[in-house]
């Protein structure tokens, strides 16, 4: 229990120290949530955590200083409790969803913790210190790490039997309908990225995709059984174009959309330029 | 647009640059955002223009540490830039001339904001969706590959902009992104990453929003099944659906907690109803 702990509050400050150095996003679930999985003993299961939580959470992002929840801890959490306790992903996002609302909380915490120190270094430069300036700089990053790991390590544990009895008292028609949850969820995600992306003039391009996604299948059999003297088969669909293919398809167009752009671009200013006088340099570009 | 060289001691600039503001997210505050590292990142280039420990030094300090808001991976420009007119500054007043500081800061004001809509839309509206896109497929097959090609995919690009963003801020100037601006070359690489971020998460609508329904009705010996005739009329159906479902209400009310209660909601009333398993 304690090592595992420890591989909690370890992946939990590098993952918050790896969202703000350097942009990495590798606080995105996808990325920690299989770290975790990995130090934890359970690789496969961990990655196939990591994508399901990293869907749910999709549509969330921190623009502009806002954290509208921090699905980082949320999805370590939830991940975590499900891998040790041995229970699947059900639970995990389950665990995962109000997890990352109690951390947004706590992020605030830490943010207001931080702006009562801005006059400090406010002082510092006033009265010529840059070494101090420098010194309570680092301290600050220091202190921001350090509390996150012993989040993560405290919660887990001391955690972990609570959330266990938590598990075990939900009946399992919740349960059956957590999986269901499970594969809705990702709508909301999905339906925050569009909205971040929607306009009417390329709007098209959303139900383009989807049918690129949605259209092309094949049925492969999964089982056969004799009924009545026939052979009945049971089938599944299996998508035909990957992600990837169809990331492919979406490049082109995109490079299709903005070679048009540019040179709508160019005739509009030529336009304006033959009005203007002072358009030579539109020319000799 | 011309070849850009660097010659040595730019490159180590610019190398600085790349590495110090990696750290520009930390300390943010309410009052100041990213204004406290911002000044924390300029030390040492404050202190080969001016020296250390000069009161033109700690008079640059005070300006740098104000409110700074921006997209870290687009910093780097402003970043550069505002060295080389620090630079521009210290060589106007050593000749004696004047340069207002005030200059410096309206560049750094006037740049945060649309670089923060540019950079958002770079990274978290197109790269981010494509890495995703990419690395889900792997992970859901329980791939290593998964989370490795999505780091990758993300930080490649991330990386290189956040390189280039540097050379570019320190050797052209200001002049350059008004240009830019003016040509609506941004505003067209902006639409074109919007093109396929909008194709990814159609795709991703399709392939990872699992909803489906089991409901069978028997009438008298004929079957009866719903998702058959779902499938019918559209495959995917129901996830587009679902989608848009909750697309037109975050649309209205920006309640992204409110959405996710009412689909557990809703699958625990589905399920309960036997309409899902």
């Amino acid at each position: 229990m304690l090592m595992n702990a420890l591989i909690v509050g370890l992946v939990v400050m590098l993952a918050k120290f790896f969202d703000w150095w350097g942009g990495t996003s590798f606080q995105r679930p996808i990325a920690c949530v299989a770290l975790l999985g990995i130090l934890l003993g359970h690789p496969v299961e961990g990655i196939i955590m990591a994508a399901q939580l990293e869907l749910v959470f999709l549509g969330n992002v921190s623009l502009g200083g806002v954290m509208p929840s921090d699905f980082t801890l949320g999805s370590i959490f939830g991940a975590a409790f499900a891998m040790i306790l041995g229970k699947d992903i059900a639970e995990a996002i389950t665990l995962a969803v109000p997890i990352s609302m109690l951390g947004t909380m706590l992020y605030s915490l830490m943010k207001i913790t931080v702006t009562s120190i801005v006059p400090k270094f406010e002082s510092y430069i006033k009265h010529k210190n840059i070494k101090g300036f420098k010194r309570l700089w680092l301290i600050q990053l220091i202190c921001f790490e350090t509390a996150y790991f012993f989040l993560g390590f405290l919660a887990t544990l001391a955690g972990t039997e609570a959330v266990k009895a938590l598990l075990n008292a939900i009946p399992s028609w919740v349960q059956a309908s957590m999986t269901v949850a499970a594969g809705m969820l990702p709508a909301v995600g999905l339906a925050l990225l569009l909205k971040s992306l929607w306009e009417k003039s390329v709007a098209a391009y959303y139900f383009a995709g989807f049918g690129l996604g949605a259209f092309f299948f094949y049925n492969n059999t999964t089982a056969a059984k004799i009924v009545d003297n026939a052979v009945q088969l049971t089938s599944a669909p299996v998508k035909m174009l990957s992600l990837v293919q169809i990331s492919f398809i979406g490049a082109i167009v995109a490079a299709i959309v903005i070679f048009a752009e540019l040179k709508k671009g160019k005739t509009a200013t030529v336009a304006v330029a033959s009005n203007g006088d002072e358009s030579e340099d539109f020319f000799n570009e | 647009m011309s070849k850009i060289v660097l010659d040595k001691k730019a490159k180590k600039l610019v190398k600085k640059v790349f590495w110090r503001s990696m750290f520009l997210m930390f300390c943010t505050s309410y009052t100041k955002q990213q204004g406290t590292t911002y000044g924390w990142t300029m030390i040492p280039f404050l202190e080969d223009i001016y020296g250390k420990e000069t009161p033109e030094f700690y008079e640059a300090m005070s300006r740098h540490q104000d409110f700074f808001n921006t997209n870290t991976g687009m910093s780097q420009f402003i970043f550069a830039l505002t060295i080389s007119m620090e630079e521009e500054r210290k060589a106007a007043l050593d000749r004696g001339e004047e340069f207002d500081s005030d200059a410096i800061e309206a560049v750094k004001v006037s740049l945060m904001g649309p670089f923060a809509g540019i950079g958002d839309s770079i990274y978290t509206g197109a790269l981010r969706i494509v890495a995703t896109g990419i690395a889900l497929g792997f992970c859901q097959q329980g791939s290593i590959l998964g989370p490795l090609l999505f780091l990758l995919v993300f930080n490649v690009p991330n990386m290189l902009i956040r390189w280039f963003g540097g050379v570019y801020g320190y050797k052209l100037g200001s002049s350059f992104v008004a240009d830019a601006m003016k040509s609506g070359k941004i505003a067209a690489f902006t639409k074109g990453f919007q093109v396929l971020g909008l194709m990814m998460v159609g795709a991703m609508s399709a392939q990872f929003v699992n909803f489906k329904t089991s409901y069978v009705a028997d009438f008298g010996g004929a079957k009866f099944n719903l998702q058959a005739v779902f499938d019918q009329i559209l495959p995917g159906l129901l996830p587009l659906s679902l989608t848009m479902i909750c697309f037109a209400y975050l649309r209205k009310k920006n309640k992204p907690v409110r959405a996710l209660v009412a689909i557990f909601i809703a699958a625990i009333v589905f399920t309960v109803l036997g309409i899902t398993k």
